[in-house]
């Protein structure tokens, strides 16, 4: 999809993108492979998470650059981790851009997202499983630029040094409705969404406590 | 109760335009019911049709002959053709407008009834109003193009913008003087304080008398309307720029120039309507009053770069976007504009022509026509062929407004409970919604802005010919050809100039609706990996719709 309106990155043959595709998934699952996604429900759990955020990505393609993916990623990264918040990215990239159009950009988008992960684990935003909205809109600002940033190196290769300012420069207005929107799904959704992954976690120690009284009897 | 009151108030602001519209529909629109059409082929009208009291008159406009030839055509009142006259050389864009001159004498001899027409390949020719035959002609020079601006018939004289220049006749053919200005492109003049007023490409105001011919630099873009002479003997001026257009009072005793200020690309031809004058661009029309320092009055946005008309007291112009039509405003006393409607037709296209008409026995006469060339009579009284399709142009905005009050509503109640972190969820969503529904503005306001145009001298290929040159060009770039388009003029996005393009070549495109603007997929039905596209050799950083270009770009769109 990104290649549709300005510049287009390199072109990528069948065997690159099937390469590029392989290298993400087992990334994913590497991040994926800790003990407590051994579990069947919490696999569910994040395939629905997965699944349902890829499908709202699909929903708002219409509305330029709102990215629902951004928030998401930043508030799994500070409640579930860097591991999962990067392979949550990279399966929401790789799942939604099957339908919108997959291409150099999904690599980009990927890394664009699992480094939003990564510092939604560092930001310290979920403290006590709340979410501090006022310290995630600082983030979500943030994270709108650092991720269209990113997302724009895909181009290079393609274009001269100051023809890639000159894209970036373009892109401003993109960026600032990406973070303008960022603003508005933390507002709106962000305590919801934490809450809900907190609920998770919840279940999972409880699952947990069971698990171990049974142990402890037999 | 503070909440109920605060809510009420909000409700009867809301109500209040609505109570206007309804009374101004009602009031000011009469019933105009279809009378007859014709249909001139794959051609296009640039000009408003004109009226004597035997005939209409309507030039056509072609670049590519195969299509059809350029013409003049007499048309009766019933429809049926009386004469036509062609032109095939003439094929740059046919635009300057007919006039009609009654029969006279003077002291260069008499005249019948003639239509005086001015070619894009330079001739100039006086037709007998009545059966088309040729009373005189004369050559003006050719760059490119030849005429293409708006004559100027005084009463036994008409002097006509050449392409590089100005020439005075007598209604006899006499011709009685010639002087050199800029290069000048639907440059109309105007006769102000003994001088001859015209504009040219560079941003010159040229002024010119018999004996001299001196030119004043306004600004940089370029002067494409006839000046338009304010009571004080200034001038108001609408430049075209690479940024938009601005606004100039000049002042032709002390040649100076004063900016009134900014608007949007593409300026139209401004007129003056009951005092103010009336401008349009791709952004809105405005009203300004200059009496005597120039002070915009009041404005609505639409986009329309053409011929603006006044229709029985109030405002017509030619949207000019796909989806075509012609806006309608009322101009209050007061110089307010106040939308009343889109008309809307089922061939609606680009166009840029205005509307004639005119009344008979209190029974009134519209004619439309637009790049589709297909001219169409209306008329209030009985018919039996259904009416105008009129559509309301203000409910998509009354929502969008309805919604923006209750948000900016429930906004302020929350700050006034102190519910900060609420009342900064309404205000951020307002925000966005704001913001989104004037991206586009935003997005094309902004790469003006940052992007820095290379010359289309950049991307000129020697292989074309040279008529092209100083004109709008696009090629399709296919894996395996390439189709040339060349000799466009007056398109403002990269889009709008593809897509006449296209239609000139007969390509099919396909092109959709997202979120980051309107997304060319195929043309010719040849998709492949995408399609992207350069403007004077430098990459497209954003859709072709908000993409802005010059009269002389050259697109280069290319299939990956």
């Amino acid at each position: 999809m990104f290649q549709s309106y300005g510049i287009h990155g390199p072109l990528l043959g069948p065997v690159t993108g099937l390469v590029i595709d392989v290298v993400l998934l087992a990334l994913a699952f590497w991040m994926l492979a800790s003990p407590d996604m051994r579990k069947a429900t919490n696999v569910l759990t994040f395939i629905t998470l997965v699944t349902s955020i890829s499908l709202l990505r699909v929903l708002m393609v219409p509305l330029p650059n709102i990215q629902p993916v951004t928030i998401a990623a930043l508030i799994i990264g500070a409640q579930l981790g860097a591991r999962r918040g990067i392979a949550f990215a990279v399966l929401v990239s790789m799942t939604s851009n099957f339908i919108i159009g997959d291409g150099i950009w999904t690599l980009y988008q990927a890394i664009g997202w699992s480094t939003v992960a990564v510092i939604g684990s560092a930001s310290k935003i979920v403290i006590n499983g709340k979410l501090n909205l006022n310290k995630t809109y600082v983030y979500a600002i943030i994270c709108a630029f650092l991720f269209d940033f990113i997302v724009s190196l895909s181009i290079i290769g393609t274009v001269s040094f100051n023809e890639f300012i000159i894209y970036l420069l373009n892109g401003i207005p993109y960026d600032l409705l990406h973070a303008v929107g960022n603003l508005t799904i933390a507002a709106w959704f962000g305590n919801w969404f934490n809450d809900s992954i907190a609920n998770f976690q919840s279940m999972e120690e409880i699952e947990q406590t069971v698990v171990d009284g049974y142990v402890t009897r037999t | 109760m503070r909440v109920k009151l605060l809510l009420l108030a909000s409700l009867l602001v809301l109500l209040s335009p609505l109570s206007k519209a309804d009374i101004g529909s009602e009031d000011n629109q009469e019933e105009f019911l279809f009378q007859w059409n014709k249909d001139f082929g794959e051609i296009y009208v640039s000009t408003k049709p004109i009226t004597s009291s035997e005939a209409i008159y309507v030039r056509t406009s072609s670049s590519n002959i195969a299509k059809g030839i350029p013409s003049v055509y007499s048309i009766s009142f019933d429809g049926s053709e009386n004469w036509r006259v062609e032109n095939a050389n003439s094929t740059m864009s046919d635009m300057s407008p007919l006039v009609f001159v009654n029969s006279g004498f003077g002291e260069c001899g008499n005249w019948p009834d003639m239509v005086l027409v001015g070619w894009s390949d330079g001739l100039f020719q006086a037709l007998d109003a009545h059966n088309g035959g040729v009373i005189w002609q004369y050559n003006t020079e050719v760059f490119a193009w030849g005429i293409t601006g708006s004559m100027l018939v005084e009463s036994e004289t008409v002097t006509i913008p050449t392409r590089g220049g100005l020439d005075r006749l007598c209604l006899n053919g006499d011709l009685q003087f010639s002087q050199s200005t800029g290069n000048g492109w639907r440059n109309g003049v105007t006769h102000v304080a003994d001088s001859y007023w015209v504009g040219d490409e560079k941003g010159n105001l040229w002024s010119v008398t018999k004996d001299s011919s001196t030119s004043y630099l306004i600004g940089a873009g370029k002067l494409r309307h006839s000046p338009i002479a304010l009571d004080n003997g200034d001038l108001f001026l609408h430049l075209q720029t690479s940024s938009g257009s601005t606004w100039y009072q000049f002042d032709t005793v002390n040649y100076t120039s004063t900016i009134i200020g900014n608007s949007g690309s593409g300026p139209g031809k401004p007129i003056v309507v009951n005092g103010y004058i009336i401008t349009s661009d791709s952004q809105q029309i405005t009203s300004i009053n200059c009496s005597p320092l120039c002070t915009i009055v009041d404005f609505e946005e639409f986009q329309s770069n053409g011929e603006i008309s006044e229709v029985f007291g109030n405002i017509m112009l030619p949207r000019n976007t796909v989806q075509g039509g012609y806006g309608h405003f009322e101009l209050l006393d007061n110089g307010e504009l106040y939308p009343l409607m889109m008309l809307t037709f089922d061939d609606d296209w680009y166009g840029t022509s205005g509307v004639e008409s005119w009344s008979i026995d209190g029974q009134k006469y519209q004619l439309f026509v637009n790049d589709n060339a297909n001219l169409k009579l209306y008329a209030t009284g009985p018919a039996d062929i259904p009416s105008i399709d009129k559509e309301s142009s203000n409910w998509e905005t009354m929502l969008a407004m309805l919604f923006a009050l209750i948000l900016i509503s429930a906004t302020s109640i929350n700050l006034l409970r102190e519910r900060f972190q609420s009342a900064f969820k309404f205000f951020i969503l307002f925000s966005t919604i704001l913001l989104y529904f004037t991206m586009g503005d935003v997005i094309q306001a902004w790469s003006e802005f940052v992007t820095d145009e290379s010359p289309a001298s950049d991307a000129w290929n020697d292989e074309w010919p040279d008529e092209w040159l100083g004109t709008q060009v696009v090629v399709f770039e296919f894996t395996n050809r390439s189709v040339v388009a060349g000799g466009l003029l007056d398109y403002t996005t990269v889009l709008d100039l593809t897509r006449a393009a296209a239609e000139e070549q007969g390509l099919p495109l396909e092109i959709i609706e997202s979120g980051l603007g309107k997304y060319l997929v195929s043309v010719d039905d040849v998709a492949g990996e995408g399609w992207e596209y350069d403007v004077n050799g430098q990459p497209g950083t954003l859709s072709a719709e908000y993409k802005t270009i010059d009269s002389d770009s050259i697109v280069i769109w290319r299939q990956l």
